[in-house]
């Protein structure tokens, strides 16, 4: 099936991945996951605007110590308030961004898969938003297989018991090379099922 | 970037049950939260204490991935236990579950090393959701309380002293009362009730105790 041009990615096991662009208090997701610097980053606006509407949270649990955005650290919030839609956040570290590189953003998605599955969600937004200054379409291209097999390898790890028949997850683009990496995901899931 | 011993932490916590201890002094609570655990294929309650002193025992005893701990308990407190039990496991994950939702007592429980803070209010699936995801190494709070922790987690905290004070106001004592019980002049008391009053936003003893009963910051 051809689908260049659309936001379908393709199934894998029970997970159905598309990709889309995404807004973080608007969508209507059981869990919605999103990249968290350890250091505020003046370019992120999807942690800001979320931030804004959990009364600055995460950036004050930062200045506090309780949750840094370390790589790979992980702090879920439960029953979101209004005006979220989603029904709880979680939040992954990326570390220092200008350390962060295609391999890197690979191992969140594995943990943010990981961390899906276990916790036996339906719908999921992912909006792992990866700050480039080289917005090169072999580098996007790098990224979004790196991100797409980490999702996979998450998903061969996990035991089959799953509480839905199908994961819908979601991953934000709204980056100018969005049909650029969702080839390149397409051309990474094609791979695994090959 | 410890890109490796992430991958391989994930990877070997996947397929054996999660090993919970249960740590409170009501028996109806632990039997109800036994009861829930139950009901989960991934999850085993391997042990449990009715203070901080058993839970402290019990964990060194059975080593479980994850710990459900009260707060308010008889001799040693979960607060106490928490500490001790991550001086000795660094790796120990803690999840406070109590009646408690001030933010004092949850920042104090998180500086001490809980990964959670459940109101026992909450509902199963957040208690379910909460422990697998510490179980993977996360942390997990109700969105509530993660923005009154947020809140005044820069705030400067009240001294030893001051909350000394505080406690004893609360209690109806004057302050020539409070200065004969911490033997000091009434001068200096009424200097601590000034600094407790700027640092809690209030505007008289009254008020000052009202904030500090409802965030945690005394108790009764």
């Amino acid at each position: 099936m051809d689908n260049s041009g659309s936001g379908e990615i393709g199934t894998y096991r029970a997970v159905h991945f598309t990709a889309r662009p995404i807004d973080a208090l608007l969508t209507d997701v059981e869990l919605l996951i999103v990249g968290m610097p350890a250091a505020p980053d003046p370019a992120d606006d999807i942690t800001a605007r979320l931030d804004t509407a959990l009364q600055r949270t995460l950036v004050q649990l930062r200045e506090g110590g309780l949750f840094l955005g370390q790589f790979g650290e992980t702090l879920v919030l439960d029953r979101l308030p209004p005006p979220f839609l989603a029904c709880s956040i979680l939040a992954l570290g990326m570390g220092e961004l200008a350390k962060l590189d295609p391999r890197g953003m690979g191992i969140l998605s594995e943990m943010a898969m990981r961390s899906a599955l276990k916790l036996g969600r339906c719908d999921v937004g992912y909006m792992l938003k990866l700050p480039l200054s080289d917005q090169s379409s072999e580098l996007i291209t790098r990224v979004a297989r790196e991100v797409m097999a980490g999702m996979l390898r998450a998903i061969n790890a996990h035991p089959a018991i799953m509480r839905c028949a199908i994961l819908e997850w979601v991953v934000d683009d709204p980056n100018a090379h969005a049909e650029a990496a969702r080839e390149a995901m397409r051309r990474e899931l094609a791979e695994w099922t090959n | 970037m410890s890109i490796g011993s992430h991958s391989s932490h994930l990877r070997t916590k996947q397929s054996a049950p999660i090993r919970i201890l249960l740590v409170d002094d009501h028996v109806l609570l632990r039997e109800g939260v036994r009861a829930v655990l139950a009901t989960q294929e991934d999850m085993v309650v391997v042990g449990e204490a009715d203070d901080g002193a058993g839970a402290i025992e019990e964990y060194a005893r059975v080593r479980p991935d994850v710990v459900l701990m009260d707060l308010q308990m008889a001799e040693i407190q979960g607060l106490e236990a928490i500490s001790a039990i991550r001086a000795n496991d660094p790796q120990a994950r803690i999840i406070v579950l109590t009646t408690y939702s001030g933010d004092a007592r949850a920042i104090k429980a998180l500086r001490a090393g809980a990964v959670g803070y459940l109101l026992k209010a909450t509902l199963r699936k957040q208690l379910l959701d909460a422990i697998r995801s510490v179980h993977l190494g996360g942390k997990h709070l109700d969105a509530a309380v993660a923005t009154a922790i947020a809140t005044h987690v820069l705030d400067e905290p009240l001294s030893e002293r001051e909350t000394e004070v505080l406690t004893l106001a609360s209690r109806g004592k004057s302050n020539r009362q409070i200065a004969n019980a911490l033997t000091l002049s009434e001068e200096t008391v009424k200097g601590y009730m000034k600094s407790i009053f700027a640092k809690l936003e209030a505007t008289d003893r009254t008020h000052a105790v009202t904030i500090a009963i409802t965030r945690g910051l005394i108790e009764l």
